[in-house]
């Protein structure tokens, strides 16, 4: 029956997704609230994902057998330094997107879907002509066992299960999602930043700068996404198995989480623990319909569960697209003259 | 203010300072290319190619100097290499020739037919099944076509109706339909149509359902009739938006939604049919990309992978780059086709070039591509000041003229354009 | 209103009027309520009652002329009636209603098209300018020379012209030009002359009178006092949504409209129906 190894797996999965996907909604709220439509989430998660785990990966091999890789503050170390590296490459990748369509004045959505192509080709050929030096797209972790480092063992197999996925770079994300919405709610910063989607004309005419702001969103947005990406991605690396560069349209699922969220800090949680729950049951209920060799039809295939989180999306989209309120100014490039 | 002279012609105004008349004739250049209906568009898509491939070449010199220029060679020729390669560039053009004109077409409306992949793989989908069953390629066309068009209508209806995002519905739709036939695949697809030796994958379409040949199978190899059909869908699209009153309403519709409702346009129609015929394009791609008898592309139903085929994204790349217009995909999936057959040759230059790097090539030249329309705005920005500097030099010369008393009441002096 | 007659509709912005010019163009649904067009051609707009009997009609002549008996008269009405609160955009703008939108380059232009498709934004697919769904070139551009010698639209390159290269005066000309060229029986203009300078404002103002005397009737909304002043035959004052006020320009100053403007003064329905009567 349906035991505690599996709600073990369940609540395991619900974390990771949950946080993940928190984050590369917030990543897509503070790019859209300062103005800047931004479709490059996927392009974001993968670039965040791909960068921390090739770092894990290069360090994992330059120290191997080090106390970096045989210990349990090592490998946390290891998760945390990787997860930074993460975020400062999705910074850097966050000014493809912004410089184009504030300089340029580029068609955002365009750009952005421009940019996820961009970035799992670039990742692509990063990994296989710099760390794998083999034809496959994939990359992994798994030659370091690290799973034994960040598995708890209380002996209650629920909670072993339940938060062996909890690393340093995992709290890490808990502590940013905090951050951040303290930053959007409470702080001066997160006001102005909306200012500037909603009407940049009256940010402009109290001295807000306006493009810098939007490039201060975009910044904070793609790390935030990257960052999420890292941590769902490290995640399959560690303990499903190697990485296929691609991040699966959990890009595209955030950005419907976010109309379902309302482009509120506090909605956009409650929506991402929403999805993360359906995106979570898919792998849960699968692994125990395999194990235990039942047939069900149509229940007991995989690919049900997996389409499960996609078809609520499109659900909440209809249902809630009407009154959803986008910040009014986003995807129109800033010109002074036009106040 | 420069002083001027006026020359043979009579609206030509040359600057005196030779420097000054050196940026006059640029300005002149630009300003008659801007006049050429369609130029600046050809400009645009052809300069974020040119940029695209630079940056290629960076990328190229930057993996491995010495070996660069043999690489680059290679990119760009090996297409044209022999009468093998050229026609499976021609026939591997052929569906994604269409695929561009489906999302090119959305976009007259300012609609992004994101879902396109779904489109695509549900038309692919339909037809293989149905060319199983036993059905000529005809049957199997209209299928993929009717396929495509049911797809591409949901995100349609759904932002007419509900105002719903058609690039986030068009995404999920991706994922739902690619689900969708997984689960046909595992649970009502016969082991029969399944290839035997990986059942993952469709068998391929028979011959009767294939796309039939033009009788220039031993020049061109692989070359059918689906290049004709795909030049005059193209051409007949190209008519359609450029000189009737449904493009004409497609178009004001998608630059000012609000003067296409003032002038009585019925927005909802517009909206669903342009996505529904988008999608009907897309079902015919799917078709051609597997209706080829050459080709080795086999369909892969399993979703086990979770991953995606990219079919529609190709066509993304390809409106992007033509700057959507019809006549540009032409050119566009020529060019993206020839940097895709050089994919697995590039190791022979250098062993640091793999198959993947045709794909960030590809991706720079679509990442260029996204704010090529700068190009055409520098260039109208450059026609327009070439206009006005005529126009401050006319006023100059008839100024100086009238107070020199060369000119008299009787002779008419041209007022400007304000 | 009556055709031949300019009336305004005065108030202070955000009172209605806005929402009551988009409710009669249809840019906005009605929700409750009635706009009776009378006299609209049915060459223009035909219902289908209409039609049914004009079917009828043509069997009946042909009957009569295989008997050989008299063609009764006909009993189609050549106009009739047309409630607008049902009507499509498009259904009113050919039932002869002009608009002249207070937003230009929102709802009155397309921007990045020529002259040529704006001067036909609203009848490109009338039968002039269009063949079996095939656009007329030519009859676009002759069209548009005429309008522009007529209507003095100054542009760079004429026809060809981006609208978005002329200036505010002559995108506002054009669209004067499309609206009054239309054989329309309704003008409602909307601040026609915002933003603009004094040459072109006087010349604005004498085409909207040259359209009254053509038989039209006018609705003007407008904010500046002097041009509700010098144009209107009837001066309606708009506040809260309702018409608080009617008066005759002649005998009415400025400091009164703007005393019922700022809803300190009201009249009441049956004081606005006698002012109405007597005018």
């Amino acid at each position: 029956m349906f035991g505690a190894a599996n709600w073990g797996q369940l609540i395991q999965y619900f974390i990771i997704y949950g946080i993940g996907f928190i984050l590369g909604a917030y990543g897509g709220m503070f790019s859209e609230c300062s103005g800047i439509i931004n479709i490059a989430l996927e392009g974001s998660m993968v670039i965040g994902a791909f960068t921390g785990i090739a770092f894990m990966n290069i360090l994992g091999n330059a120290f191997a057998g080090t106390w970096l890789l045989t210990s349990i503050l090592g490998v946390q170390l290891l998760f945390l330094i990787s997860a930074l590296f993460a975020i400062l490459c999705s910074i850097l990748f966050s000014f493809l997107l912004s410089f184009v369509s504030i300089k340029f004045k580029a068609d955002q959505t365009i750009v952005g879907t421009a940019l996820n192509t961009f970035a799992i080709a670039l990742c692509t050929i990063v990994n296989t002509s710099l760390i794998s030096k083999k034809d496959s797209p994939e990359i992994g972790l798994s030659q370091f066992n690290l799973m034994k480092y960040l598995r708890f063992n209380t002996g209650n197999t629920f909670v072993d299960t339940a938060f062996s996925g909890v690393n340093s770079a995992v709290v890490l994300g808990v502590i940013a999602i905090l951050v951040l919405w303290l930053m959007m709610n409470k702080t001066r910063f997160g006001l102005r930043l909306r200012a500037c989607g909603e009407n940049p004309g009256a940010a402009d005419s109290v001295g807000i700068n306006v493009n810098r702001m939007r490039y201060t969103g975009t910044a904070i947005g793609c790390a935030a996404a990257g960052f999420g990406g890292f941590i769902i991605f490290s995640f399959f690396d560690v303990f499903i198995g190697n990485w296929r560069i691609d991040a699966l349209g959990y890009g595209f699922l955030v950005l419907a989480i976010e109309i379902f969220g309302n482009w509120k800090a506090t909605g956009i949680i409650f929506a991402s623990l929403f999805f993360a729950f359906f995106s979570a049951f898919a792998p849960t209920i699968s692994a125990f319909f395999s194990a235990n060799a039942i047939n069900a039809g149509v229940f007991s295939q995989r690919a049900f569960y997996y389409m499960l989180p996609y078809l609520l999306a499109i659900l909440s989209l209809i249902l809630f697209s009407k009154h959803s309120h986008a910040p009014k100014a986003e995807g129109i490039p800033y010109d002074k003259s036009s106040r | 203010m420069a002083k001027v002279k006026v020359n043979k012609e009579e609206n030509d105004f040359l600057p005196e300072n030779p420097f000054l008349r050196f940026f006059y004739h640029i300005g002149h250049f630009f300003h008659k290319l801007n006049n050429i209906k369609g130029l600046g568009t050809f400009l645009s898509g052809f300069l974020c190619i040119v940029i695209g491939l630079l940056i290629g070449l960076i990328l190229l010199v930057a993996m491995d100097w010495k070996n660069s220029l043999e690489g680059f060679k290679i990119l760009l020729t090996y297409g044209f290499s022999n009468t093998t390669t050229f026609a499976r560039v021609l026939y591997q053009a052929t569906p994604m020739m269409i695929s561009g004109l489906a999302i090119g077409f959305a976009f007259k409306l300012g609609l992004f037919n994101i879902g396109i992949t779904g489109q695509v793989t549900a038309g692919a989908f339909v037809s293989i099944i149905i060319g199983l069953l036993g059905m000529p390629w005809y049957v199997c066309i209209l299928a993929a076509i009717l396929a495509g068009a049911i797809i591409g209508f949901i995100p349609g209806f759904l932002k007419a109706k509900f105002n719903v995002n058609e690039v986030l519905s068009g995404i999920m739709l991706n994922w739902i339909v690619y689900y969708i036939i997984g689960l046909l695949g595992a649970l009502v697809i016969p082991r029969s149509m399944k290839d035997k030796i990986t059942p993952s994958n469709l068998n391929p379409m028979p011959k009767a359902a294939c796309l039939p040949s033009i009788g220039l199978d031993n020049i061109l190899p692989g070359v059918t009739l689906g290049i004709v059909i795909s030049l005059v869908i193209i051409f007949v699209f190209q008519i359609i938006l450029n000189h009737t009153t449904f493009g004409f309403e497609l178009k004001l519709t998608g630059s000012n939604r609000h003067a296409a409702k003032y002038a009585g346009m019925n927005q909802t129609r517009n909206i669903i049919l342009a996505i529904t015929i988008s999608g009907a394009l897309a079902g015919l791609c799917g078709y051609m990309t597997y209706a080829n008898p050459l080709t080795a592309t086999r369909f892969r139903w399993d979703s086990g992978n979770n991953t995606l085929i990219g079919d529609g994204f190709t066509g993304i790349s390809v409106s992007l780059i033509a700057q959507n217009s019809p006549i540009g995909c032409i050119f566009s999936s020529l060019l993206l086709t020839l940097i895709n057959s050089s994919q697995s040759q590039m190791k022979l230059a250098s062993s640091m070039y793999n198959a993947h790097f045709t794909e960030l090539l590809k991706a720079v030249i679509i990442y260029v591509a996204s704010f090529s329309s700068l190009f055409v705005i520098l260039l109208r920005k450059a026609s327009e000041h070439y206009d006005i500097k005529q126009s401050k030099r006319r006023a100059i010369v008839y100024h100086d003229a009238l107070t020199e008393g060369l000119l008299t009441e009787e002779t008419s002096v041209e007022k400007e354009a304000m | 209103m009556r055709q031949g007659e300019v009336v305004c509709v005065a108030g202070i912005e955000g009172n209605g009027q806005t929402d009551l010019v988009y409710a009669l163009t249809g840019l906005s649904k009605i929700k409750s309520g009635e706009a009776i067009l009378h006299d609209v051609p049915i060459a223009n707009y035909m219902p289908k009652d209409v039609k049914k009997k004009i079917k009828a009609e043509k069997k009946i002549i042909k009957q009569c002329k295989k008997d050989g008996t008299e063609i009764p008269p006909s009993e189609v009405p050549q106009t009739i009636d047309v409630h607008l609160e049902k009507l499509s955009i498009r259904e009113k703008s050919t039932c002869g209603i002009s608009h002249i939108p207070e937003d230009r380059q929102k709802y009155g232009l397309a921007l990045d098209f020529n002259l040529k498709d704006n001067l036909v934004l609203q009848r490109y697919f009338a039968k002039e300018f269009q063949a079996g769904g095939f656009i007329k070139e030519r009859a676009k551009e002759e069209y548009a020379y005429r309008l522009i010698e007529q209507y003095d639209i100054r542009s760079s390159l004429g026809p060809k012209t981006t609208v978005r290269s002329m200036s505010g005066g002559n995108q506002q000309k054009a669209i004067i030009a499309r609206e009054l060229d239309r054989d329309s029986s309704l003008l409602i203009a909307v601040q026609p002359t915002r933003g603009l300078d004094v040459g072109a404002i006087e010349y604005i103002h004498k085409q909207i009178i040259k359209h009254r005397d053509e038989n039209a009737a006018v609705l003007l909304v407008s904010l500046e006092l002097d041009e509700v002043m010098n144009l209107s035959d009837r001066i309606l004052v708009m506040y809260n949504g309702e018409i608080v006020g009617e008066f005759d320009p002649k005998k009415t100053n400025v400091n009164e409209l703007g005393l019922y403007m700022s809803g300190a003064k009201r009249m009441t329905k049956e004081e606005i129906q006698q002012i109405e009567e007597a005018m």
